[in-house]
């Protein structure tokens, strides 16, 4: 028996042409793709960098396996990994029949065989993956897609290259009947539908040949120009990504070139406008003018119109882009709207933070000055003159902490534990009811804790969100100096916002600005503490509430920091308290609307993303609505009101539901 | 087009318990927060966007203490290419004349097409100085501006009247303007954006700067003193509810019923 | 001369309010000085004015020419400086107003006069000046004296004054022959535009419940319109309100806005500036809802409530609608 091998180049002519035309196809994207990275190397650089090992590793959970492409969606996910490793395979094969054919022949008999198996395979898995792609797309539209013409170019292209790969093969078993038809089963089955085809299988091979080849060859060149290239940038992405954007100082950034970090940019190319960020964007739900696809998007073409290589050629171009601004290229006030839920971070399949790319155009803007929102530009000149962004006199506001009875640091009482109030807990009716219920309870379980009366001011973490680092690093400072004074350094409170920003950004700005004597701040959120004091036993609950409960994930504790168990586990001890979830609970958590500075900026939308929440909470079916942020507290609160469940339906914090029982 | 802003720093008193100190003749600023006037944060975004439109520069001054360059450094973050201090214990205590007086003198010896100030300042509220400048300029002055148009050697105004009416009016430049709120939206300062001019350089000068005698300018050149200030009664008119918010609101719906209101 | 002056501010053919104030401030001190109180009219085509203002004052200057139709402070600066410094007044009252604030500081520049605006209070005592004026946005009061100086120029605040009282027999009305030469080409007139033309005007309402900058931001206006239709009333606001756009102009309560009378004027988050309060001086009933005890609303109003009007507002709308039911 002969050798079982394939005759690479049977039948086809002008081989010599097809090489020119490779040559020229590789070259091609080899400029695109230099194009592209050197966009990329015009973002700044952050030095810090993820552990290697958990980089590999969510490379390899979201890049190979595309764990998040699975999330939500299990036909997606095996869509997707039907087309990636279809493709893969495919183009492996490719590369190996090359070497067979002009470096080192290997490809014989069993080798061979197996070689032809995989290969079959692994066409029909990208033939399946492709055709899912196309009926979920533009037949049944499994979900709200964007659809632009290379979204449907890259299926066909791919599609073509299968179905014609499989002619070509299904000719070929035709015209030389060769040994082992089982190990290409599929191109076995086009050669029995091909056999049909009046005429030589020869002629009709040698127009399905350069077609495949001239598919084939294009789509090489189509990758440096589509959303093709996420092949190569979302990997790289993936494995960039940080947890959590950089802290910059105001020196570090006055230092600085270019208007985003260089994994921003590379992030860019790693969107495959796949619109998961925009189905799950509060905000644009709302009918707010936000997409975090389209903003990514646009600031990607911002980049490659200020960065691209062609700007560098001679002529006129290139003094009209350098001096293009981010603000120039953001749709009206966009990056406003955003609440930094989170929520398009969480379900990006290739780590893309749309909310971090927002923040940093916020930055932009906030120094350009021009475009900020006049609500938030008082609020910040507030803020900056006062120290808390409301205009409440903070004569007021320490009045009324005085007249809670507890411990008060700046009135010279000493404690173990401070707890911080928060400005919206002091100015607000409703939350200060709020606070005084944490108070009960703190006082309930003998935790020995102040609050910190006159000297409190506003920690800053909407100042943070809203782009104003330089005011946000003066109040860290501020703050630090304060917690040196007062010997603070354990907190807890009440707000989701304060607890991260204390948690998150406070200790890289005290790291970076080297304040003298700031304490290494423990900050703890009211739910965790509630927690561990139920855990600890220190909480003997009374009294029978009653009540059947959902909990609505506040973004900063939920999603932003990973508290989930913790106010489940509160809500479950409490004596008569049924919990149910809504179908968006946890790391799907629906935003209020009342984050990233959106409390200072009012909506022209139709619906407000609180009401949509409130709904969603009555559809189950409870009689109370428990968060544990005040930010949330306070739009609940509202929208349950103007959505009309006022009366069936009561918004509370956890520590409410706490201290009732006690 | 090259614009003169005048700006003053003022206390912020929207938070502030007033205090008259123990001269009588002033009141405690140690614990106030100052910014700029805010009829001045109008004129100053009003020239710099006239300075983007129709190019030229921007020259910020004003007449206070050292801590006075603070909103100059804002004026500068703003847009304004250069800032004039007037910084000299002679000026002190002067009061609208005299601080016309001291900027006239200064912003005589520049090039200028337009001269804008606040209509006001929120402190003194004398409502003087910019018409005072004009007139010691020798040139033509609008007051309480609305909105503005320059159009070669013309400067189209609003003015704001009384009742919802305004008057249109053109003036020849140069001219002095003072502009009412409402003019603009000004633009957001950011802390990076007064870092990045704290090295630029204020044109500092004293009254023998300005050919001016310490007897010309600050109190002893003014026209007017003040002898005394003083809180105003706090007597009440009428009545103030008492009780918790229930209790208030209920008395209040009660007399609106009694008056037939809400039938 | 012995004579206080007082300056006629009229536009579009009407005399305006505070030449009525200005003319009983003048009299008043020209009791006290045994002076005489002498309107001046810059107009042309006002023998209407010159009649009513002879009602009142013991001589009545009128000076007619074409440039002086409408205020213009430039002819009107002319023509007052020359009248000035002829007649040598003990003092000049100007109406601190959109002309005055136009017209004063350049007078007295070119007077060599010393001036006090915006004043409360005004007396002239053996030729000195002293007056009591706002300072801090009217939350202190400045007494000011003036210094020796030839003329003397005091703008004084609408409103704060008694009404003028008529003369037993009218004045004598004295034509004066226009000193102005040459056209001026400085600054000139085009037209009058009505802001609010075409919008509601709220100064037709009964009920008006008026919001100011204590509201903090514009989505919390809703609170203060649920309360103004739950009273069948009209929703208006202070000056912040409208700087800040978060109504428009032709809402706005004030002297630069719109003079009210209504039966109740409900005053929400306002302090109550000078300009403000002087336009709702004719309502029935003003009440005030501050969370500041000290703000100067208080002492306009009828009944206050010192509270957070975030708590307020919507309790008294809850109970004007069960007052409603009720009924």
């Amino acid at each position: 028996m002969e050798r079982a091998t394939r005759e690479v180049f049977w039948n086809v002519s002008l081989v010599w042409f097809f090489y020119t035309l490779s040559a020229l196809a590789i070259g091609a994207f080899v400029l695109g793709a230099y194009r592209i990275v050197s966009i990329w190397r015009r973002g700044w650089k952050d030095s810090r960098r993820g552990k290697p090992s958990a980089s590999l590793s969510r490379t390899v959970a979201d890049g190979l396996l595309n764990r998040k492409i699975f999330r939500n969606d299990r036909i997606a996910g095996l869509m997707h990994l039907c087309i990636m490793w279809g493709f893969i395979v495919l183009f492996v094969g490719t590369v190996l029949l090359t070497i067979h054919h002009d470096v080192a022949p290997f490809l014989f008999g069993t080798t061979f065989l197996v070689y032809s198996l995989v290969l079959d395979i692994a066409g029909l898995v990208l033939i399946v993956g492709v055709t899912t792609a196309l009926v979920r797309r533009y037949v049944i539209k499994a979900r709200p897609m964007n659809n632009l013409f290379d979204d449907g170019v890259v299926l066909v292209a791919l599609l073509g290259i299968a179905v014609t790969g499989f002619a070509l093969e299904g000719l070929r078993l035709t015209a030389l009947e060769p040994f082992q038809d089982d190990w290409s089963p599929v191109g076995t089955a086009f050669a029995a539908i091909l056999d049909g085809l009046p005429g030589q299988p020869q002629a009709w091979h040698g127009v399905i040949w350069w077609t495949h080849a001239a598919v084939s060859l294009g789509l090489v060149i189509y990758i440096p120009l589509s959303k093709l290239f996420h092949m190569f940038a979302a990997p790289t992405n993936i494995y960039l990504a940080a947890a959590e954007a950089a802290t910059l100082t105001l020196e570090e950034r006055e230092k600085l070139v270019g208007d985003f970090e260089r994994t921003q940019m590379v992030s860019f190319d790693a969107c495959t406008k796949c619109n998961r960020c925009e189905n799950v964007c509060p905000s644009f739900a709302a009918g707010e003018p936000l997409s975090p696809r389209g903003f990514v998007l646009n600031v990607k073409a911002f980049a490659r119109r200020k960065y691209g290589i062609e700007t560098r050629l001679p002529g006129k171009a290139r003094e009209s882009v350098t001096a293009l601004q981010v603000g120039d290229m953001i749709e009206e006030d966009a990056a406003w709207w955003c609440t930094t839920c989170r929520a398009c971070v969480e379900e990006c399949p290739v780590s893309i933070s749309p909310m971090d790319v927002i923040r940093e155009t916020r930055v932009a803007q906030m120094a350009d000055g021009r475009k900020v929102p006049p609500t938030v530009r008082d609020m910040l000149r507030t803020m900056s003159k006062h120290n808390n962004p409301w205009e409440a006199g903070g004569s007021k506001r320490s009045r009324w902490r005085q007249e809670l009875g507890a411990k008060d640091l700046s009135a010279g009482d000493e404690a173990e534990v401070c707890y911080w109030i928060s400005c919206i807990a002091s100015d607000d009716l409703r939350n200060q009811e709020v606070a005084r219920a944490f108070i009960q309870v703190l006082s309930h379980a003998g935790v020995d804790f102040a609050h910190l009366g006159k000297e409190e001011g506003c920690c800053g973490e909407f100042v943070k969100r809203l782009g104003e680092d330089g005011l946000f690093e003066a109040i860290v400072e501020n703050n630090y100096a304060t917690f040196a004074a007062y010997g603070v350094s354990d907190l807890v409170t009440t707000s989701p916002h304060c607890f991260h920003t204390m948690r998150r950004d406070y200790p890289a700005l005290r790291e970076k600005l080297n304040i003298d004597g700031a304490p290494q701040l423990h900050v703890r959120h009211h739910t965790a503490a509630i927690a561990d004091l139920l855990e600890s036993g220190k909480l003997t609950f009374t009294r029978r509430l009653d009540s059947r409960v959902t909990f609505h994930d506040p973004c900063y504790i939920g999603r932003h920091n990973g508290l989930y168990e913790q106010p489940r586990r509160v809500l479950r001890a409490l004596p008569g308290v049924e919990l149910v979830e809504m179908p968006r609970s946890r790391e799907n958590s629906f935003c209020c609307g009342g984050g990233g500075g959106r409390m200072w900026l009012e909506s022209t939308a139709d619906q407000r993303m609180a009401e949509i929440r409130v709904r969603e909470a009555a559809a189950v079916k409870v009689d109370v609505l428990v968060t544990a942020c005040p930010f949330c507290m306070s739009n609940l609160h509202d929208a349950a009101k103007t959505a009309g469940y006022a009366e069936v339906m009561e918004v509370r914090d956890i520590a409410e539901l706490v201290a009732e029982a006690l | 087009m090259d614009i003169i802003v005048c700006v003053k720093r003022v206390p912020d008193l929207a938070e502030a318990d007033i205090v008259i100190d123990r001269s009588q003749r002033d009141i405690e600023k140690d614990d106030l927060v100052f910014d700029i006037n805010e009829w001045d944060n109008y004129a100053l975004e009003e020239a710099v966007l006239l300075k983007e439109k129709l190019g030229g520069t921007v020259t910020t001054i004003t007449l206070g203490d050292e801590d006075a360059e603070e909103v100059l450094r804002r004026a500068l973050a703003v847009g304004a290419d250069n800032a004039v201090h007037l910084d000299d214990a002679a000026f002190a205590g002067g009061d609208a004349y005299a601080t016309a007086k001291a900027l006239a003198a200064a912003i005589r010896e520049m090039p200028y097409d337009l001269v804008l100030a606040g209509a006001q300042a929120g402190d003194d509220g004398y409502g003087q100085v910019g018409a005072t400048l004009a007139e010691l300029l020798g040139i033509p002055h609008a007051t309480l501006v609305t909105s503005l148009e320059v159009d070669g050697k013309i400067a189209r105004v609003r003015r704001e009247l009384e009742a919802g009416l305004e008057e249109v009016m053109e003036l020849g430049l140069p001219a002095v303007l003072t502009i009412q709120t409402g003019i603009n939206e000004p633009r957001y300062v950011s802390i990076a954006g007064i870092r990045r001019v704290a090295r630029r350089e204020i044109d500092v000068r004293k009254a023998s700067d300005l050919g001016l005698s310490a007897a010309e300018v600050g109190a002893a050149g003014s026209k007017t003193e003040i002898e005394k200030l003083s809180l105003p009664p706090a007597a009440q008119k009428g009545d103030i509810l008492e009780g918790s918010t229930a209790v208030v609101a209920e008395k209040l719906a009660a007399i609106f019923a009694s008056k037939g209101w809400l039938g | 001369m012995n004579e206080i002056l007082v300056l006629a501010e009229h536009r579009r053919g009407e005399l305006r309010e505070i030449t009525f104030d200005l003319i009983a401030r003048g009299r008043q001190l020209a009791e006290k000085a045994g002076a005489e109180l002498v309107a001046v009219v810059l107009g042309r085509g006002t023998d209407g004015f010159c009649a009513t203002l002879a009602q009142y004052a013991d001589r009545v200057l009128v000076v007619e020419d074409d440039a002086l139709r409408d205020f213009n402070s430039e002819p009107y600066q002319a023509v007052l400086a020359q009248l000035i410094s002829e007649r040598q007044p003990l003092l000049t009252l100007i109406g601190h107003t959109a002309c005055g604030l136009d017209l004063a500081p350049s007078l007295a520049v070119q007077l060599d006069a010393a001036l006090v605006t915006d004043c409360l209070e005004v007396e002239i005592d053996g030729g000195k000046l002293t007056a009591v004026r706002p300072a801090y946005g009217g939350r202190v009061r400045a007494s000011l004296q003036a210094r020796e100086a030839t003329h003397r120029i005091a703008t004084i605040q609408a409103g704060n004054a008694p009404s003028p009282r008529a003369r037993d027999s009218a004045g004598e009305i004295v034509k004066l022959q226009s000193p102005l030469a040459e056209e001026m080409a400085y600054k000139k007139l085009l037209e009058y535009v009505d802001t609010a033309a075409g919008e509601i005007d709220i100064s037709q309402s009964e009920i008006i419940v008026s919001v100011g900058r204590g509201i903090g931001d514009p989505k919390n206006i809703t609170l203060v319109e649920d309360l103004a239709n739950a009273l069948g009333g009209v929703l208006a606001c202070s000056r912040p309100v409208v700087d800040k756009k978060w109504l428009p102009k032709a809402r706005q309560v004030g002297i630069s806005g719109k003079t009210v009378h209504p039966k109740l004027y409900l005053a929400i988050g306002i302090s109550g500036a000078f300009q403000h309060v002087t336009a709702i001086k004719g309502a029935g009933m003003v009440v005030a809802i501050n969370k500041d005890p000290k703000a100067p609303i208080f002492r306009v109003a009828d009944y206050g409530i010192v509270g957070d009007l975030f708590a307020v507002v919507p309790t008294l709308k809850e109970k004007i609608a069960r007052a409603k039911a009720g009924k």
